[in-house]
């Protein structure tokens, strides 16, 4: 797989599924970094777009992993902005990609489970289709809350 | 009198939320890149800026406005959008940055720095479209609506309890934008709405206007979907 995570921890932990040289045509998984000013926010999205454009060209899964709690709207506004705007993207992604069975999904990361529970439900996500469109959230940062 | 901005308000939804705030008894300051602006805020007796919220020079231009009407604003309305659909295989990288600059980036900018000169008690309302929950053609669009209801809860709390921020999340409206859809894609949108028709700007203004008022005075970091049903047939 195509991995591009920018949390270290995450990056070594799907280390096992690929890396940002890995073939798009297995699938990408995109984690943006945390951004600060407008332009970095652009350009974390935009990485997410060039990934999961070169895995349409390849019918290929494309799985985003944002942090939870960003994810239904705590934090700093700009993450909260790519958090929920990759929860968005997977679901047009997912609702596009329905005709040809191409899958789409994402996890949403607290950082209070180990990473390599991300790294499996890579797997199982990708491996059983299941969660299609969906944030499956790993971890309990968003119990209480709902996803927008 | 108080004040109300409201960006994209040359024509369409902004140009019928501009109104609806006036009819309410705001004053308007109204902002587009198109200059019909200038005619809108004539008829509706408001000042125009013609703006691009994705330019800082011209969201500078624009707070320099608010500043040289002499009262703080009570409300800001984000309301100017852009879309450039096609299915993500074919969509370039242009078209990507565009629409989440000006959708996301654009309501950003203009929060940030509108925000803190609104009154106590003052409310901004994000548009953002029943388009996040999933759309053909619109991977950019969904993404950049999506992270406006994600700016939307974190400016909500950023700036509880002076301020509220909430969205309106339109599904398919009648406007210029949907009106260069091809015909028979109309047809098959409006099928699918459960109140088997289009919504009118005038349905989005109504709902801006509740949020904005003090009528919501306990609504915040909400998104209040105008969509016919759509969201969940
Ligand atoms: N029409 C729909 O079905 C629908 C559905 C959901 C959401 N929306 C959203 O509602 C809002 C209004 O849509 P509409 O249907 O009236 O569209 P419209 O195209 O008729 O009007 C949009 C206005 O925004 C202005 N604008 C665009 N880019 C701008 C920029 N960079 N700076 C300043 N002004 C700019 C345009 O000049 C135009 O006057 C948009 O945010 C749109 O995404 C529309």
């Amino acid at each position: 797989m195509r991995i591009e995570v920018a949390d270290a921890a995450l990056a070594t932990a799907l280390g096992g599924l690929g890396s940002s040289g890995g073939r798009a045509e297995d699938g990408v998984v995109f984690g943006p970094a945390r951004v600060t000013t407008w332009a970095e926010a652009e350009e974390e999205l935009t990485r997410a777009y060039r990934l999961a454009h070169a895995a349409a060209q390849e019918n290929a899964p494309v799985v985003f992993v944002v942090d939870a709690a960003a994810a239904v709207g705590r934090g700093a506004p700009l993450d909260a902005a790519v958090a929920v705007g990759l929860v968005a993207g997977g679901r047009c992604l997912a609702f596009e990609g329905l005709r040809k069975d191409e899958y789409a999904s994402v996890i949403g990361y607290d950082g209070a489970e180990p990473p390599s529970r991300v790294a499996a439900t890579v797997e199982f996500l990708v491996a059983t289709g299941v969660g299609r469109g969906q944030t499956v959230m790993v971890g309990s940062a968003h119990v209480g809350a709902m996803l927008p | 009198m108080s004040l109300a901005i409201v960006t994209g308000a040359a024509r369409g939804i902004g140009q019928a939320i501009a109104a609806r705030l006036a009819e309410a008894g705001h004053a308007l300051l109204l902002v587009d890149l198109d200059e019909r602006v200038h005619d809108t805020a004539a008829e509706l007796g408001g000042s125009g800026v013609r703006a691009d919220i994705a330019d800082p020079a011209d969201v500078a231009r624009i707070v320099a406005a608010v500043q040289e009407r002499g009262s703080a604003p009570r409300v800001l309305v984000n309301n100017a959008g852009i879309t450039r659909d096609s299915l993500l295989r074919s969509m370039d990288e242009a078209a990507f940055r565009a629409v989440v600059r000006v959708n996301l980036g654009g309501t950003h900018a203009l929060t940030e720095v509108i925000a803190p000169l609104l009154v106590d008690h003052g409310a901004v309302v994000n548009i953002s479209s029943r388009a996040q929950l999933g759309n053909v053609g619109q991977f950019n669009y969904g993404i950049a609506k999506g992270g406006v209801i994600g700016l939307t809860r974190a400016h909500a709390l950023a700036f509880a309890p002076r301020l509220r921020v909430n969205a309106v999340a339109p599904g398919f409206v009648e406007s210029e934008m949907t009106l260069a859809m091809p015909a028979e894609v109309r047809q098959r949108v409006v099928d699918a709405i459960p109140l088997e028709v289009p919504g009118q700007p005038l349905d989005i203004a109504e709902a801006v206007e509740w949020l904005a008022s003090d009528a919501a005075s306990y609504v915040t970091g909400q998104v209040l979907y105008s969509c016919g049903g759509r969201s969940f047939a």
